[in-house]
This record gives structure tokens, sequence and C-alpha cells, in this order.
């Protein structure tokens, strides 16, 4: 009777033992989540557009005639600070007819005299050098003038850039008919 | 008469003899007392740490505790910004466990600007999922209680684009499994350290090698403007199988 007995019992526990089925283990779970790297966004718009054009511009100029000042919005509409802006000129001859005497494109551009160049409200006429020594400051001066780093723009903040110019009014009858297409170009940097 | 007597008489000595009873003998009694079953404990306890550029890391608060989804965002990131991010995980219990990693890196172009589409060389969002996965250059480390860190992703010497870092971080499973010792011995923590930065240091196949370099040009790295990469990481402390 033992005997039995105690076989009966060790074939019990012998089958609870060998139903493995889904043991409970200890475990536990911890998140990091929303771990997050996101670029900055640095954007220049002129006049709230990408590129404007005649921003300033003028026909039939004579002598002592002055065009402007004209503005641009120069706009960061970024998110990121603009540590600086720099500033290029560059221009084509542009004639009109009848020409009779041509002038050079750097000729025309050195009768035209900048009378204002301003930037986030201050001037920026001194920055210019006389490099044709002329004694003022003009549109051929203006292309040969290094004007990069100039102070920045903070992002979704706006400084204006005001241009006004005068045709020198020494300018001579050889000059009529001649002209120039200016390109300005704005490159606002990180 | 006699023999009836005799019978009764051995009758009553059987009974007598039979009946018998309690019995005086020797004994002696132990106890065991206080047998305790108590269940060991398993409690993996996270924190988190991230450096980079002054007002651009947000560290979540608290950094550190049980069930706390921990964290670090970077915002407003430009090309040559870099940082790292430190996940210290700490085995507070009293039983080992094996530790695994299951992580999800998603990244995202979030539309292009002006300056995007400009771009030419690499055009904007080339791979279809933004750009960062190619211009964030990483290294990812796993420090085991108190032996040298070892390099999961990139080395010594070279950063891999973050593209990489989902497979690696989720290679941490089965037979590479750390094991986190219970609290208080040697192994009980487990240091994982993202180190970034926005690709001065590249190696990789299609990875403009001269992002973030004194000759790189601005025009290319216009690309990653508004762009994303999210990483969301789960951690799971298993007690010891074996």
């Amino acid at each position: 009777m033992k005997k039995l007995l105690g076989l009966t019992i060790a074939f019990i526990l012998l089958t609870s033992m060998t139903g493995i089925g889904t043991w409970a283990y200890f475990s536990d779970v911890e998140t990091s989540s929303n771990n997050q790297m996101a670029a900055g966004t640095l954007d220049l718009k002129t006049n709230d557009v990408d590129g404007v054009s005649e921003t300033i511009s003028a026909t039939n100029m004579a002598p002592g005639n002055t065009v402007g000042p004209q503005t641009i919005n120069l706009k960061n509409t970024g998110s990121i600070n603009a540590s600086g802006l720099d500033l290029s000129f560059s221009y084509i001859e542009s004639d009109g007819t009848p020409n009779v005497i041509n002038m050079s494109a750097d000729e025309t551009a050195a009768m035209i005299q900048v009378i204002t160049l301003n930037y986030g409200g201050v001037s920026i006429l001194d920055s210019i050098s006389d490099g044709n020594a002329n004694a003022y400051k003009d549109i051929q001066d203006l292309k040969n003038t290094d004007l990069s780093g100039l102070s920045g723009i903070g992002g979704s903040s706006t400084k204006a850039f005001e241009i006004a110019v005068q045709l020198r009014p020494e300018t001579g009858n050889d000059y009529q008919a001649d002209g120039i297409t200016i390109t300005m170009t704005f490159t606002l940097n990180q | 008469m006699k023999k009836i007597m005799g019978l009764t008489v051995a009758a009553l000595l059987i009974m007598g003899l039979v009946g018998g009873g309690t019995w005086a003998y020797f004994s002696d009694t132990e106890s065991s007392t206080n047998n305790t079953f108590t269940a060991g404990t398993l409690n993996l306890t996270p924190s988190i740490a991230g450096t980079g550029p002054a007002g651009k890391v947000t560290v979540s608060d608290p950094a550190t505790g049980d069930g706390i989804d921990v964290n670090v965002a970077y915002a407003n990131l430009v090309p040559g910004d870099s940082g790292t991010i430190t996940w210290t995980l700490e085995n507070s219990g009293s039983i080992d466990g094996d530790l695994t990693i299951l992580s999800t890196v998603t990244f995202t172009e979030n539309g292009a600007g002006s300056p995007e589409t400009k771009a030419t060389t690499p055009t904007n969002d080339n791979g279809g999922n933004g750009d960062l996965d190619e211009y964030i250059g990483v290294t990812l480390t796993q420090k085991i209680g108190s032996a040298a860190a070892t390099y999961l992703l990139g080395d010594a010497t070279n950063k891999v684009p973050i593209s990489g870092l989902e497979a690696a971080l989720d290679a941490v499973t089965g037979g590479a499994s750390p094991t986190m010792q219970e609290d208080g011995v040697d192994g009980d923590t487990i240091i994982y350290v993202l180190t970034w930065e926005i690709a001065a240091d590249v190696e990789g196949a299609g990875v403009d090698v001269k992002f973030g370099t004194a000759d790189d040009v601005a025009a290319d790295d216009n690309v990653l403007q508004s762009d994303t990469v999210d990483i969301d990481i789960t951690f799971t402390l298993d007690q010891t199988t074996s």
C-alpha cells in the first residue's frame, strides 16, 4: 500500500514540473522616448518674397537727378539667428538708343553717386571705399568694395536696406543714353 | 470448580497484558522555525543626461526614476553643432538581469523651404526621409560596470551616419544581451553614450564629407533645414535565465 502511494505522489510531482507552458519570470521595462534632434531654419526674404526686382530704377535721368531712397525689407523668416549679412553689387551695361557715344558700364557707374546707403537704420556709406578716387562714393566703388560680414538678422526679425543715388551734376553729353542694370545680392549667414 | 477458576484467572491475566494503554518512553522534540520565502527584486532605473550647443538642449525633468520616460531634445540645430546623449541604466534590484534594447529611429523632412530647394549638391531629401539620417555622424558606446567602454557604432576615429543607430541599438539582444548584476555588485550599471555631430567627420557611401568643415559649401548644408530625427528606446531587464 505504502509503495503504491509513494509512486503516485512522485508521478504527480513530475507532471507538474514538466508542464512548462509560459513561465512567469521577473522583468522590468523602462522607456526613453521622444528624444529628438531638430534642425533649425534660416530663410531670407526680400519684401516677403524670394528675390525682388526694380527696387531702384530710373530712365531718362538728367544730370543732378536723384532716385530714391528705395527700401528693401530684409527678413530672416527662419528660427535661427543669422550672425552676418553679405552685400554685393554687380552691374551690366544697358544702354538706350540712340547711343551716339558709348560709355562703358564702369564709366557710367562712376557717374552715379551713392547718396544714401542704410542697413538696419544705420548708414554704411563710410564702408564704401573710393576706389576710383573721384572724391565721391559711386556705384563702381560700391561694386568693388567688400561689404561682407555686416551685422546679422535675428530669427523672425527684419532689417531695412535703403539706397538712393544721384546722377552727378557734371555728367557730360557723352553719357547720353548710356545706362547700367544693377544686381544687388544679399546673403544671410548662420 | 478449580478448573473454572483457573481459566478465569488466566483470562484476567491475558486481558491485563493486552490492554497496552500509554507506555512511558524517552523522546526529544526539536523545531525548525522561521522558514521564510522572500522573492528577490529586479528593478531597472534609467537616467539621462544631454550635452549640446547652449540654449538648444532640453533634458526631461526629472531625468531619473522608475517609470519615468526620460529624454533629451535638441532644437534649432545647425551645421557644426555637436553633443552627447547618455543613458545610465541601473539594476537597483537584488537579482541579476539580462538587458535588451528595442528602438525606433524616425527621420522626417518637414517640408522644404526655399534654401533647401536651391541646393544642388546634394539635392534636398535625397533619400526620401529628410537628410539628417545621412548628415548626423555618431558613435555609440556601451560601458558595463567598471569595464572599459566598447563601440557599438563607429569607432574612436570615425563617426558613421545616424541611419545605422536603430540596428545598433536593437542588436543588444539575445546572445549580445549584457548581464546587469544585482545592486551593489560591479556591473549593476550599464551606460550608453551617443556622441553626435552634424557631419564634420562622417565616413560612408554617399555622404558629403565636407559638411561642417572649413571648405564646405553653405548651399549644400541647407538640405538639413527643418529636418528632424526622433529616437524612441525601450530598455527591458529580464531575470537571467540559466
